[in-house]
């Protein structure tokens, strides 16, 4: 597996304010010294008002590179997870061509060391084309640098093929990473099913449609005796299930986005297009059930699913626009306001699982705030009140869910693999 | 349309005429809110997707009321497919508004999840409608059999069929067309003297004349604020 970036010099820089490291039980005030991109020295600081921490690790993220470099280029995507305080991120190979092959793989890393502004690693796809009928040649990808599988953007829909994807990548140190839904019960639905689609007519797109794939692929993963990373949880119905496999001894992992944590399906009677995901919106039990499976850690990453689209495939009504929204520049602000705020989860956790948890989730060395280690780093106001504005992102997308609003919390300054690759 | 022109620019075009109201019906849900964002103009939403119907929704009110004399505490029962009914789902929000009491029967596949939440009752008995002032009947569509949300237009018609012997002495029917005759209604019944079909489409001319003269001059609406009638 292979994180690449930028080819260039490291960075000297001193970050000084409330060191909080929960992974290693650090906060108190430091001065960081980072001297040619390695922390140098820890001494004793003042808090200065703002908050260094470990810098944030993103599981999910849609480059969309190669095929629509109009939505995002490997160069403004990873500006994006600058300017939101990542120091590595993975990209999803749902792109066209599909990264299914070496060849393009290795084209997409070759591009990578010439232009990202931060390390990324890029996931390769489970089947050929991602159409589900013959597995990848997960070897040989693994051996170019992929970062892990995933058909993400679809799901494994063949339970004989996920079991030999399971099998076959024991060759690999890689994991599997997936997209749960049955086709046949997600089939033309648009929003969550419940009051909110009953009262628009929308499709309904019922939990069980996810529910049903995590059961399986923990089933699978588990007799195999498989890692797993499951994808974008949004049902309470998928938290019970992978209660119920942890607590039977299960290795797998998950994630949930910043937008199942914060907004439930009520947001969809707005009709607005960035309220459309898959899997979409679910009801405030569901919510529940996502925070409180993150704080206990049966969930341990947040994961943006950062999915870019072009202005006019968004400016139409609801049901044509396509799934997807972005998050990488409001990632850390949106959970800061929305659930650290009002005290649904600590500053600590919320920290914990942009990072760390991610981090041990996909074999990645955890940012780690001593001395000796590559500096990735985060510089945060928690005070500073900022507007999202359509205008005012790296990402070449502006489909966010927080137009307009106002967050509490923001990136000052984000050093990933020893650069300073964003500042106020 | 039909050149792939956006419904963005389709807005954007009429609105270049300058119109006083735009009449919108949609093949998507939020179509003619996203009309009205793009325009200055009245926009009237004359059906988008399976949201809402809503002018359809006053004129059956007005028929109701024609009929009957009276809106306060009639029981109308919508039998059929509501899962893809706008009609349904704006009729069932106007009756709630005029304090009448809305029933929606059908089969389990064809009644959304969570419709309650609108304030109605739901039933997949037909025998429920037995205390309904009115029967409004939806359209049954055949490609519904392809999705299996029913084995045959047979059985749909065998358990939810509006026949005369379904029908009680005091009971009118309503149906917003076009009818399938046999399908979801008998020949009989769409005949019979309790049938409001074409009063229905007569207050149809009236009501929405009415809809169209209220936002052009009376109607307080701000422009650039969806028209939702219902």
């Amino acid at each position: 597996m292979m994180l690449v970036g930028r080819n260039g010099t490291s960075d000297s820089v001193v970050l000084e304010g409330r060191v909080l490291a929960p992974a290693q039980a650090i906060d108190e005030s430091l001065r960081v010294t980072v001297t040619d991109g390695v922390i140098s020295a820890l001494e004793p600081g003042s808090p200065s008002g703002v908050v260094v921490a470990p810098a944030f690790v993103d599981p999910h993220v849609h480059l969309r590179t190669p095929g629509r470099e109009d939505e995002e280029t490997i160069r403004s995507g990873t500006e994006a997870a600058a300017a939101g305080g990542y120091c590595a991120i993975l990209a999803i190979p749902n792109t066209d061509p599909v990264v299914d092959s070496a060849s393009v793989l290795g084209a997409l890393l070759d591009r990578a060391r010439a232009e990202a502004a931060v390390p990324v690693g890029f996931m390769a796809a489970i089947s050929k084309g991602q159409l589900g009928e013959e597995l990848a040649e997960l070897v040989e990808l693994a051996g170019v640098g992929a970062a892990a599988f995933t058909d993400d953007g679809r799901p494994v829909v063949s339970a004989g093929l996920m079991r030999r994807a399971l099998q076959y990548s024991a060759l690999t140190d890689l994991r599997l990473a997936v997209h749960c839904e049955e086709p046949t019960l997600s089939r033309g639905g648009h929003a969550h099913e419940g009051a909110v689609a009953a009262e628009l007519g929308v499709g309904p797109y019922p939990s069980t449609a996810e529910s049903l794939m995590v059961e399986r692929d923990l089933a699978l993963a588990g007799t195999e005796g498989r890692p797993l990373h499951l994808m974008h949880l949004s049902a309470r119905e998928s938290v019970a299930a992978l209660d119920h496999a942890l607590a039977n001894g299960s290795s797998a992992t998950a994630e949930v986005t910043p937008h199942h944590l914060v907004l439930t399906d009520d947001a969809v009677r707005s009709l607005d297009p960035n309220t459309k995901m898959n899997p979409p919106l679910r009801g405030p039990e569901d919510r529940a059930a996502l925070r409180d499976a993150l704080r206990r850690g049966a969930i341990s990453c947040v994961a943006t699913d950062h999915a870019p689209h072009a202005r006019h495939e968004k400016d139409v009504p609801f049901e044509e626009a396509p799934f997807g929204v972005t998050g990488l520049e409001t990632a850390f602000a949106a959970l800061h306001t929305h659930l650290v705020e009002p005290g649904v989860l600590t500053l600590e956790t919320l920290l914990e699982r942009m990072s760390a948890g991610p981090a041990r989730a996909f074999g990645l060395d955890e940012p780690r705030v001593e001395v000796g280690a590559r500096a990735n780093l985060v510089v945060l106001d928690l005070e500073e009140e900022w507007t999202v504005t359509e205008d005012g992102f790296r990402s070449l997308s502006a489909n966010s869910w927080l137009l307009g609003e106002t967050l509490r919390g923001r990136v000052l300054k984000t050093v990933a693999d020893g650069r300073l690759v964003h500042e106020t | 349309v039909d050149k792939g022109e956006s419904l963005k620019d389709t807005a954007l075009t009429l609105a270049a005429y300058e119109p006083d109201v735009i009449v919108v019906r949609h093949p998507s849900i939020g179509g003619p809110q996203l009309v009205a964002k793009h325009t200055d103009a009245h926009v009237v939403n004359a059906g988008d997707g399976k949201h809402q119907h809503p002018t359809q929704a006053l004129l059956d009110l007005y028929t109701i009321r024609e009929t009957l004399g009276r809106l306060d505490g009639v029981q109308v029962a919508i039998v059929g497919d509501v899962l893809h009914s706008r009609v349904a789902r704006s009729l069932v929000q106007a009756l709630t508004l005029v304090r009448a009491h809305a029933l929606v029967v059908g089969p389990p596949t064809l009644v959304p999840r969570g419709i309650e939440a609108l304030g109605c009752d739901v039933s997949h008995d037909l025998a429920a409608i037995a205390d309904a002032d009115v029967v409004y009947v939806l359209r049954m569509q055949s490609e519904r059999m392809g999705e299996a949300f029913v084995p045959s237009l047979r059985e749909y018609t065998a358990l939810y069929g509006i026949t005369p012997e379904r029908v009680g002495e005091d009971q009118v029917v309503m149906h917003p067309g076009p009818m399938n005759r046999g399908v979801e209604i008998d020949p009989r019944v769409a005949d019979s003297p309790a049938a409001l079909v074409t009063d229905q489409v007569r207050a149809g001319l009236v009501v929405r004349m009415a809809v169209l003269y209220d936002v052009v001059t009376v109607a307080p609406v701000p422009a650039r604020e969806h028209v939702e009638v219902a």
